[in-house]
């Protein structure tokens, strides 16, 4: 007779497909057909809008509570005009307009047309963010964002089109980017410019999934990314223009009052004190601080008492 | 960071990058694992809405878990586990009832044969009913392994033993539910 263990392994196989149920005893063909039976009760996937409206709102999350040591970091602080954002690019900026106005519009013109990757793109960055200084009004200076993002995905198409897929994840980069500006400064515009946005947020998916079609394997995740953004900045819109808070009204969120408010002493359920950084119930393996607070897992079986520790063996 | 390059780095990278609040990095990892995350708690609350907002808060636990978390053998996947067996201990604890497991999993969309698929359907669920009485690790050796169509190297990784240990545990756990359901073949 094997043992258990043989006759473990034999079934574990059969479940991974590398044993036919012929092959197997008249017990392990009754377990291998048992689990196929509760298997039939395997529960769902999530929507795709639930998870990447959780993901948006993590993420915001995070920047809203991290002091930022990325650059775009500086990004999360409204000022009256983006170029306050990046003193160093707006400096930058108002020399080349200075140098424009002295030697002419010459290199203005050779770089409007480069890609990310060639030796002009900074220029064409630099002259996109002079003009963006030089913009006092709010609404033109929305109005150059949205030209920006627009101007950023046809630079993927652009690469795209010309196969260099080398460069395809600055443009991507550089296109979110953009999509984050444009975003953030619409929420503080007029309700016929969210709309003008989010029908371009459509136009860009439409885009982006021609170009995702026939993009490399290496360019697929980038550009599924960028999708993804667009796809995410346009739920934001949307929660926005129907007078929901983008961060409130997503599938799936979790009651504001439970946890989107912290700060104000609400407790999320079950969510013991903040100043215990470990999930309650027990510490996970890997976790240096311990929790003080074990309980059982949920289910009619007895108490697990791992909190990060190990279970008893069968 | 690039969407595209940091979605190709290592779990240990991103929680790097996530320790030092780079907000991307976590949300690469929420990518990563949220789908698995959300289908076990599906498995074991009573609806959508339950899983999505539990789901939710363990990405939130985890991410201010995470200044105090190391690997140490144990992958990230494994702690967001853990995490989400707390975020469900507080979740019982808060509603105060009880789920049973036959409910808090949706049968697939019925086949071409609608009266066969209501007999195995009818199957499936006596035998969720008879695991509820099997102790906690063989429940959730089946859940994962077989509910949840998880490897068995992934089952050793978030139920902290060995891939023989798990696999034993699976066959004396579908062994104890077959007697259960033998027992008592006509169900409640």
């Amino acid at each position: 007779m094997a043992s258990d263990q043989e006759r473990a392994n034999r079934l574990d196989r059969a479940l991974a497909g590398q044993l036919a149920a012929s092959e197997l005893d008249e017990e392990l063909a009754s377990l291998l057909n048992q689990a196929h039976e509760l298997r039939r009760l395997e529960p769902p996937h999530p929507s795709r809008a639930f998870l990447a409206a959780t993901r948006h709102r993590l993420q915001n999350r995070i920047e809203a509570r991290t002091p930022r040591v990325m650059p775009r970091a500086e990004k999360t602080v409204r000022l009256p005009w983006p170029w306050l954002r990046r003193p160093s690019l707006a400096l930058a900026g108002l020399a080349l307009a200075i140098l424009l106005l002295v030697s002419g519009t010459g290199v203005a013109f050779a770089s409007s047309a480069s890609l990310p990757g060639d030796p002009l793109y900074p220029v064409k960055q630099g002259f996109e963010q002079a003009r963006l200084a030089l913009t006092i009004r709010e609404k033109a200076q929305l109005q150059l964002l949205h030209q920006y993002a627009n101007r950023r995905l046809e630079e993927i198409e652009e690469l795209q089109q010309s196969a260099r897929a080398e460069n395809m994840p600055a443009a991507i980069s550089g296109y979110e980017q953009a999509v984050e500006d444009l975003v953030s400064a619409v929420q503080e515009g007029e309700d016929s410019q969210l709309v003008g946005v989010q029908q371009s947020l459509t136009h860009h998916q439409q885009v982006l999934q021609e170009v995702l079609q026939r993009a490399p394997d290496p360019a697929v995740p980038g550009l599924e990314n960028a999708l993804e953004k667009a796809s995410q900045s346009q739920q934001v819109l949307e929660a926005l223009k129907d007078g929901r808070s983008p961060s409130d009204e997503a599938p799936g969120q979790l009651k504001k009052e439970e946890v989107d408010e912290p700060a104000e002493g609400r407790t999320p359920p079950g969510q013991e004190d903040k100043s215990s950084p470990g999930p309650p119930g027990g510490t996970p393996p890997g976790q240096q601080k311990k929790s003080s607070t074990p309980g059982p897992p949920p289910g009619k079986g007895p108490p697990d008492d791992r909190g990060g520790g190990r279970p008893d063996n069968p | 960071m690039t969407e595209g390059l940091g979605s190709q780095l290592p779990d240990a990278e991103l929680v790097a990058r996530a320790q030092e609040g780079n907000a991307e990095a976590f949300g690469h990892l929420y990518q990563r694992y949220a789908t698995q995350i959300y289908r076990y708690l599906r498995s074991r609350v009573g609806n959508e809405r339950d899983a999505e907002d539990l789901t939710e808060a363990v990405f939130v636990r985890s991410y201010e878990a995470l200044a105090g978390y190391q690997e140490r053998g144990h992958r990230y996947s494994a702690f967001l586990y853990q995490v989400a067996r707390n975020v469900l201990v507080d979740h019982y604890r808060s509603a105060r009832e009880e789920y049973s497991l036959e409910d808090s999993i949706p049968l697939s969309a019925p086949g071409p044969d609608p009266e066969t698929e209501v007999i195995e359907a009818d199957e499936a669920k006596r035998l969720l009913q008879r695991m509820e009485e099997l102790p906690e690790d063989y429940q959730e050796v089946i859940r994962l392994r077989i509910l949840l169509s998880m490897p068995t190297a992934r089952v050793s990784e978030w139920m902290d033993r060995s891939e023989g240990a798990v696999r034993v545990l699976l066959y004396r756990a579908l062994k104890s539910l077959r007697k259960l359901a033998e027992v008592e073949p006509d169900g409640e």
